[in-house]
């Protein structure tokens, strides 16, 4: 569904793709995680075709992203993290925009505005920042586009809403699309991404599946010292120290990503070796 | 699909950019009736007599430029904005169909209410002036000679007497076209240009005409004979001993040459805007 090969692309004299690779197949939500500044955003810009690589190439559902063709706007939606909505109302929004998705369902836009609790009856320029991004994602979902990306959805959204957003997201999934988060809020994408990618310095640092990363690595609170200095990643709390560790019995545990996150930045070579091994 | 221009497609194009810019519209078409309306009422009150034929033609030229080349020069103000930048590339239409609805609301309909506002300010205004100025003219130390109410202007009539510079034949004709090959080149600018596109623009366009000045006196002065001048763009003056001689393009030379400066000029800045928001990146 997206390929992209050997991307560089820098602003001025700021490197921020040097050689990038990265393969993403349909039916998946992708967690992009990434300090500040790594290139999240230039990334979901490059794939959506509003920058172009300086060299490499980028291939999504077939088409040249550059190129901005109609057919691939249609079967794309982006939600970047600042965004506009024109000052009318949610029922000249869908008259006007929802029919240049072949595949938008009212229904399902209808359903999304109501798990969100949104107002039906204000303009998007009365609504709170929040709001609009609820209204801004439902949208997004309701088009049922193949390729969805979201940049830093959780900003702006209250802990409930939080909480309905990651209900909504993994139930808009199915086989056809593919859903990119992209985040340095990690703690907001636990438990409903199938695929971990972290960016850094222009490159993909890690990049596997959630069910791989569970069985190759153990994350727990530990209080047996020989355990936690064996450990690739630890950090002391008030309830022990929480380490990461390989899994090396197969034991059933659930991912941190926050965890998993902090380990990848301090040290990916001795995460990687996890997988390697 | 055809992906390069569907009417379908077009048509919910033009919806999206009605429906996001109504507001804007009306808001910049009140301003523009409220500045006529300003300028005339100054006039009326200060000059005490009808507003002449002249001033109303002057009144509409100047303003079709000045609020044209604006308005043209704000086109593509939204690619120059992040957010709103990245929702109009991204709506699902070609180039060339977003680039022909902003033409056909900058261009064509921005023309059509220009005038019908021009004319809803300029019938009354002009009307208004004339009966004053009819009483005005009773205690004015003019009284003694009749009154001569003025008329409105028809802006496309080429009649010398409605024109500022009576001399010229089809004046109208000539600035309308340049009209709309300016206001070309200020759609080009806000596509080019990431901020302050107008002021950019007028830069530019100040840059070319020095850069023909330059060419003219300097280039062209510089190969031709002593004692001549430049006349026109076809054509060169010689002073031959008091006698006046013209160096001229043939006929057919001269009108293609002015016909290419008219609106094929504008043709080409808005083929550039095309490949420029092509090439567009945020």
């Amino acid at each position: 569904m997206v390929s992209v090969s050997n991307l560089h692309f820098s602003y001025g004299q700021k490197n921020v793709f040097n050689g990038l690779n990265l393969y993403l197949e349909p039916g998946y939500i992708y967690g992009l995680l990434g300090r500040n500044g790594t290139g999240k955003s230039t990334l979901l810009r490059s794939l959506a075709g509003l920058l172009f690589p300086q060299a490499g190439s980028i291939d999504v559902l077939g088409f040249n992203p550059s190129l901005r063709k109609p057919d691939f706007l249609q079967q794309l939606f982006l939600v970047p993290e600042e965004f506009y909505l024109p000052d009318i109302s949610l029922k000249k929004l869908l008259n006007h925009q929802a029919a240049f998705y072949p595949k938008f369902n009212y229904g399902q836009f209808e359903k999304y505005i109501h798990e969100f609790e949104i107002p039906g009856g204000d303009t998007l320029q009365e609504m709170s920042y929040g709001q609009k991004k609820k209204v801004l994602i439902s949208f997004c979902l309701a088009t049922n586009a193949s390729l969805m990306m979201l940049d830093e959805p959780t900003n702006g959204l209250d802990i409930v809403s939080k909480s309905q957003f990651r209900k909504i997201i993994a139930g808009a999934l199915d086989e056809n699309k593919c859903i990119i988060i992209s985040t340095h809020q990690v703690k907001d994408l636990e438990s409903l991404i199938d695929r971990v990618t972290v960016i850094d310095e222009g490159k993909i640092l890690f990049d596997q599946t959630v069910e791989f990363i569970t069985k190759r690595l153990l994350f727990k609170i530990s209080f047996d010292p020989s355990e936690v200095a064996q450990s690739l990643y630890n950090e002391s709390s008030l309830r022990g120290h929480a380490i990461v560790r390989t899994n090396l019995e197969g034991e059933e545990g659930k991912l941190d990503l926050e965890l998993l996150y902090k380990a990848i930045i301090t040290n990916h070579h001795l995460v990687e070796s996890a997988f390697n091994a | 699909m055809n992906q390069l221009f569907n009417l379908q497609r077009w048509f919910l194009v033009l919806g999206e950019h009605e429906s996001r810019n109504r507001k804007r519209y009306l808001l910049s078409l009140m301003a523009i009736a409220g500045l006529i309306v300003g300028f005339y009422t100054f006039y009326i009150l200060a000059g005490r007599r009808p507003i002449p034929t002249i001033l109303q033609s002057l009144t509409y030229f100047f303003g079709l430029y000045f609020s044209g080349c604006l308005f043209g020069s704000m086109l593509f103000d939204d690619l120059n904005n992040g957010p709103k930048g990245i929702s109009a590339l991204l709506i699902p239409a070609s180039h060339f169909e977003k680039l022909m609805c902003q033409l056909l609301f900058g261009i064509f309909i921005f023309f059509i209410f220009y005038n019908l506002i021009f004319y809803l300010v300029d019938i009354p205004m002009v009307s208004l002036s004339n009966l004053w100025g009819a009483r005005w003219h009773v205690s004015s130390s003019e009284a003694n000679l009749p009154f001569t109410p003025t008329k409105i202007i028809n802006v496309f009539s080429s009649r010398a007497e409605m024109m500022p510079f009576p001399f010229v034949e089809n004046l109208n004709s000539y600035l309308f076209q340049a009209f709309f090959v300016a206001q070309s080149a200020y759609i080009l600018g806000s596509v080019y240009f990431r901020k302050f596109s107008f002021i950019k623009t007028t830069i530019s366009l100040f840059a070319l005409f020095f850069f023909l000045f330059l060419y003219f006196e300097i280039f062209l002065n510089g190969i031709m004979p002593a004692k001549s001048w430049y006349y026109s763009f076809t054509s060169w003056m010689i002073d031959r001993n008091n006698t006046r001689e013209y160096i001229l393009l043939p006929g057919w030379a001269e009108e293609l040459f002015y016909y290419l400066m008219g609106y094929p000029f504008a043709f080409i800045f808005l083929a550039a805007a095309y490949y420029r928001l092509k090439e567009k990146e945020i």
